[in-house]
């Protein structure tokens, strides 16, 4: 039970935030203090588990080892980031931050996952406070976002639903980590279908290319600290369960499978890639950006090997560092001028020469997306080209490099945007720093030099957890 | 740690310091601290050597671990720092060298309000070079060889507000990165292979290698067109010659002394692999002569003083690289040393006269500065007799070494093509000369006001003309220093310095002499201008350096350009949006046009059915 | 799959198809339809969900009151959190005038 620890101080910060509006509704801003408290408190407790003995506990569907730890620190930094880009943020309403940790502890939930029914919890846990966040900005276009998002949403669950029980009809069982030892003589025509169906259900959250479709929409229609915890937490929850199920569940079947997901993998990595080439609006680029990096982390699922899950692993903090950085700066610029509009390219003119620090924020974010040198991205791009060599898939490194020199494009163009010369726009002029947003900003850009520079603590850590292969024994 | 890190980091918090504070120091002070940073820099380099001297002759090498880059999964990769005996000549060079051109920019950008950001450029280069040469292993350099690439774009930009250097700018970034694109292709290639990237590792694995496989000539090349880009040889030469719209400090730190020798110091520090694929050692024997010959005879007519240094860089590159092709090791790494003495002593100089004429660069506007500035045209004349390969001054020394050994390798061809050329560098150089120093002046109103310039630029340009003169007699010297360098693997027999036939010295000296008389009869005795000869066939193709920026023009530009108007064209056309839509899924048909714009959720949803189908489909069809 | 894709899609593609006035009209057992009678209020929705929501947690009560002997002292408190965090959110949804038809 004390296990459960993180997961039950996120769930009880996100009860007393609730209380504690409608208890003490004059204290304004009572419940993200609440809620940040309780991330804090389940970040540290996740981390004094490091060291705890791999186990499986709440009749084996829930594992405590240190991918699920892993994991659980990586949703609580997109948490926590998301509440203090949100901070006094009072027109999303006073539920917002009680509804960031509810999707949180979703994430956390598919962290420890072995079984198919925290899978389906877990997903759904993270997407329903999302689709009421899509709309907290009260705009036409978050109203979209927030139908579009929940159709589309609701019709991936009952394609994940179906293929889940699909599984069970195949294996009579629940809990994915038996998988290995039933498959081989399991009813293959449910069992193929089964995966094919659930792969297709969590493909739509990671938005693999073509269920990708309703990412730009939404992502530009929800408020910029929401669309930071889909592109982050949502990314990273949906990766790691796909991660789990398949490397482990179907670890014999991975040429069943592998060459699929690679196949999806380089479409999703050129397409997004190619699509966030024509935008304008900044937060629709991320969006497609945020397509093609799930190309990338897909790459490290198809290749089925041991660098490729540690890879990918090690792929989702410097994309998440770089995402919440770049929706730092734009919810900062948010923060000046008619801050209902998107940011929108020429929005970022003259920024580099009138607000430099800010013009380093996104430059750094930038750069890392696109995998230069001595940012996070180029070690993580690395990796997985590494991987994919190393798994003697020369193919999925060609998509890899043709995806990063599509993306360095698309990404070098706000930066052009951000050293025109001619006047300096007006969001740029207007703008204000907030110290939860520099505070958001100093660990995005320290993260990303940080993890370009000196990899190795990092790839320690992710060598460790990406080895949950000690569940085959248990 | 033997001083490494310090040589490398100092010139970097130079860099940071004056890029945060720029705005609040005193104007002058960017320039001081810069300088100090170099020189202290230099104080090291000369203590590592001195260290690196005192170690046995067999194991003269330092490396230095700054900490593991890239561990954990696969081959780890290292922050390596190296020093051998190879790169200590060019730690000297850059500091040293890059130390007195620093003090000079003191002085030539004294009057420009941005100093502050030009030094910051300039140490963040002197850092990049450094960790070039200090570079440990093979991705350390390419970071290096990125990060070069990237100052010298800023500072060849530096005056943004003109047209024409911003697009020399963009032009020695766009050459500059094919270069980067193949090193970091054969680094891949070779990291595939061996799992190592270390210069260690890889050269001990090539020892054991015989020569021949295609796998080392396709990586050899590859690493041979980022050296080629890097020190513009033919064909991606053009560049070079464009970015002297640069400050004049910057041209003969960047584009004369350092970095257009890091292809130099590439092909020299990759001697184990040239041995293995030796028809890339001949290609790069072969295209350093053209380059040679080629940039010679384009420097013929040029007008433009600086021009016609650029073209005389490029020319001597190729005279290098001809060493290192042809196995003269040694003698291409004498040349690169005498070449930054003099080259960086021709163009200081040169930006002495600009400074003093008010940034006038035309020849034909010169002539008769001897009487106005006497220490600037003593210090053109050395290095000048110097580059024009007469005896005994620097050049005389390092180029006969590498013709020597090119005839005595066999390569007569090349041979006869160098030693003409070296006919060609006497005459273009004293033409550049007389007509600079010599003769009436030509614009009596620019030589009224001519002045020599201040103590802080004469005495570096100075210094440098004393080494243009005494600098061939480290010869020996820098044989015996270098061979424990090119003795530890296999591939460089004939490193050493050696002699030629004395036929060919009395050859090359003789036609310098030859040339330098035809100058002084045509540009002193008969006084012809410096415009003669442009108007009619040989000479104005070659002032346009035989139409290779017109030939890039056609073959590379144009083409590229031609698609992107159309690409454009159809995008305003719409078609753009049409072939999005195949991207997006050919299912995307009928009355909306433009899935970019917010779509419709059953279009949505029918894509996730279309892939839903497909996947099923596939794992029906392997179950 | 093909098969109800097929069947569902095949009545449309084979059948005849001759929409007309009298077809499209809407059919109110014999008598004339009149002006639409208006939607719901949202106001009903709303408490029809919250109705909705208390209610389906019986589902879960009730089960565990017929086993609670089963489950033992451990079951029992189990239960209790689950009413805790059922109790939370009404006095979420009673302080924020959730029950409240204006």
């Amino acid at each position: 039970m004390q296990y459960l620890l993180p997961e039950i101080l996120v769930a009880g910060s996100a009860l007393l935030g609730l209380l504690a509006m409608v208890v003490v509704p004059k204290v304004r801003g009572l419940a993200s203090w609440v809620v940040l408290v309780g991330f804090l408190a389940a970040g540290v407790d996740a981390a004094t588990m490091w060291n705890v003995t791999p186990s499986l506990i709440v009749y084996n569907s829930m594992a405590i080892d240190k991918y699920g730890i892993t994991v659980t620190e990586l949703v609580l930094l997109a948490g926590i980031s998301t509440i203090l880009l949100a901070w006094n943020a009072e027109h999303f309403g006073e539920e917002f931050p009680v509804l960031v940790a509810l999707s949180v502890l979703g994430m956390m939930g598919l962290g420890g996952a072995t079984s198919l029914m925290p899978v389906f919890l877990g997903i759904e846990l993270l997407s329903l406070p999302l689709y009421i966040l899509a709309a907290s900005r009260h705009t036409p276009e978050g109203g979209e976002a927030a139908l579009k998002y929940l159709l589309l949403g609701a019709f991936s669950s009952g394609i994940l639903l179906f293929g889940m029980a699909l599984l069970y009809g195949a294996t009579s069982t629940l809990i994915f980590v038996a998988y290995p030892g039933i498959a081989s003589h399991a009813q293959v025509w449910l069992l193929w279908p089964g995966l094919g169906l659930v792969v297709v259900g969590i493909a739509f959250k990671l938005a693999i290319v073509p269920f990708h479709m309703w990412v730009p929409d939404v992502y530009e229609g929800s408020p910029t600290p929401v669309t930071n915890l889909m592109a982050f937490g949502t990314k990273v929850g949906a990766a790691i369960i796909l991660l789990r199920i398949l490397a482990f569940g179907f670890y014999g079947q991975a040429g069943a499978w592998g060459l699929l997901l690679g196949y999806l993998a380089v479409l999703t990595m050129i397409v997004g890639n190619l699509l966030a080439l024509p935008q304008t609006n900044l937060k629709r680029l991320l969006g497609y950006s945020g397509i093609g990096h799930a190309g990338f982390l897909l790459v490290g699922i198809a290749t089925h090997n041991i660098q490729g899950a540690q890879a990918m692993m090690f792929y989702l903090l410097p994309y998440g560092l770089a995402a919440i950085g770049v929706f730092a700066v734009i919810r900062l610029l948010e923060q000046g001028q008619d801050g209902d509009r998107g940011v929108i390219l020429s929005d970022l003119q003259g920024m580099a020469y009138q607000r430099p620090w800010l013009a380093t924020v996104l430059i750094v974010g930038m750069l890392s997306f696109a995998g230069i040198p001595l940012t996070g991205g180029f070690v993580g791009k690395f990796f997985l080209m590494q991987a994919a060599l190393f798994a003697n898939r020369p193919g999925f490194a060609v998509g890899i490099v043709v995806g990063t020199l599509v993306g360095l494009a698309a990404y070098l163009r706000p930066l052009q945007a951000m050293f025109q010369r001619d006047g300096v726009s007006e969001r740029v002029r207007t703008m204000r720093w907030s110290a939860a947003g520099v505070m958001v900003v100093a660990v995005a850009v320290v993260g990303t030099i940080g993890i370009g520079v000196y990899p190795a603590p990092l790839v320690h850590i992710v060598s460790q957890s990406a080895n949950f292969y000690w569940l085959k024994g248990g | 740690m033997q001083g490494l890190t310090e040589i490398l980091i100092l010139p970097l918090i130079g860099a940071v310091t004056i890029g945060a504070f720029k705005s609040v120091a005193p104007r002058r002070l960017a320039g001081i601290w810069a300088t100090v940073l170099v020189l202290a820099s230099f104080v090291f380099a000369v203590v590592a050597d001195l260290h690196l001297a005192g170690l046995t002759a067999g194991h003269r090498e330092i490396t230095v671990t700054l900490f593991n880059w890239v561990t954990g999964f696969g081959p780890p990769i290292a922050w390596n720092l190296y020093l051998d005996p190879l790169s200590g000549i060019w730690l000297l060079i850059i500091t040293g060298v890059g130390g007195l051109i620093h003090l000079y920019a003191n002085g030539y950008m004294a009057d420009d309000p941005d100093q502050g950001r030009f030094f910051g450029y300039f140490n963040l280069f002197i850092f990049s070079m450094l960790l070039l040469v200090l570079a440990g292993n093979l991705l350390i350099l390419l970071i290096g060889w990125g990060l070069v690439g990237l100052a010298s774009y800023l500072l060849i930009g530096f005056w943004y507000q003109r047209p024409s250097a911003v697009r020399a700018a963009k032009k020695a970034l766009v050459m500059n990165t094919v270069g980067d694109v193949g090193i970091l292709i054969g680094l891949a290639l070779l990291y595939v292979r061996y799992h190592a990237v270390t210069y260690s590792a890889l050269f001990g694995a090539f020892s054991h290698a015989s020569p021949g496989s295609p796998f080392f000539g396709w990586v050899a090349i590859l690493l041979y067109i980022g050296a080629m880009a890097k020190s513009a040889q033919f064909p991606l030469s053009g560049w070079l010659v464009d970015a002297m719209e640069g400050p004049t400090p910057v041209s003969a730190l960047i584009h004369a002394a350092t970095m257009v020798t890091a292809g130099v110091y590439l092909m020299a520090r990759l001697y184990p692999l040239l041995r293995l694929a030796p028809g890339v050692a001949y290609a790069v024997a072969a295209i350093g002569t053209f380059t040679a010959i080629y940039a010679a005879s384009a420097a013929f007519f040029q007008q433009d003083i600086k021009k016609v240094l650029a073209y005389s860089t490029l020319s001597q590159l190729g005279y290098m690289f001809l060493g290192v092709g042809v196995g003269a090791y040694t003698a291409g790494v004498f040349h690169f040393m005498t070449h930054a003495f003099f080259k960086a002593c021709l163009f200081l100089a040169a930006g002495s006269v600009i400074h003093g004429l008010g940034g006038e660069q035309d020849i034909g506007q010169m002539g008769g500065l001897y009487k106005k500035m006497p220490w600037t045209m003593v210090s053109f004349l050395a290095a000048t007799l110097a580059i024009s390969g007469i005896p005994p001054f620097a050049g005389f020394y390092s180029k006969e070494a590498i013709l020597g050994q090119a005839f005595n390798s066999g390569h007569d061809l090349l041979w006869m093509v160098g030693v003409i050329t070296a006919g060609m560098t006497s005459f273009y150089m004293f033409r550049l000369f007389f007509l600079t120093f010599f003769g009436t002046p030509r614009n009596t109103d620019l030589y009224q006001h001519a002045h020599e310039a201040p103590a802080v630029m004469t005495v570096p340009v100075i210094a440098l003309g004393v080494l243009s003169v005494i600098g061939g007699f480290f010869g020996p010297w820098l044989n015996h220093w270098l061979r424990p360098a090119f003795t530890a693997y296999p591939g460089a027999p004939h490193a050493a310095l050696e002699s030629g036939p004395t036929v060919g010295t009395v050859l090359a000296v003789g036609l310098a002499v030859v040339a330098f008389v035809v100058a002084y009869a045509l540009y002193i005795r008969r006084a012809v201008p410096a415009r003669a000869g442009i108007e009619r066939w040989p000479g104005r193709w070659m002032l346009a350096a035989y139409g290779l920026d017109t030939g890039w023009r056609d073959v590379a530009v144009v083409p590229l350009m031609a698609a992107g108007t159309w690409v454009r064209r159809q995008l305003d056309r719409g078609i753009l949006t049409a072939v999005v839509g195949v991207a997006n899924g050919i299912w995307l048909w009928a009355e909306d046009l433009r899935p970019i714009q917010s779509g419709y959720v059953r279009r949505y949803a029918l894509s996730i059915m279309v892939g839903l189908a497909v996947v099923l489909a596939y794992s029906l069809m392997k179950a | 799959m093909f098969v109800v894709v097929g069947m569902s899609n095949a009545s449309r593609i084979m059948g005849p198809q001759a929409p007309g006035g009298v077809k499209k009209a809407t059919y109110e057992s014999g008598i004339f339809p009149e002006t639409p009678v208006g939607y719901f209020s949202v106001r009903f929705y709303r408490v029809a969900m919250l109705f909705m929501i208390f209610d389906v947690a019986i589902m879960a009560i009730y089960p565990w009151a017929t086993s609670l002997s089963a489950m033992r002292a451990r079951g029992f408190y189990d239960g209790l959190v689950f009413f805790g965090i059922l109790a939370v959110a009404f006095v979420y949804v009673w302080r924020k005038g959730g029950f409240q038809w204006h």
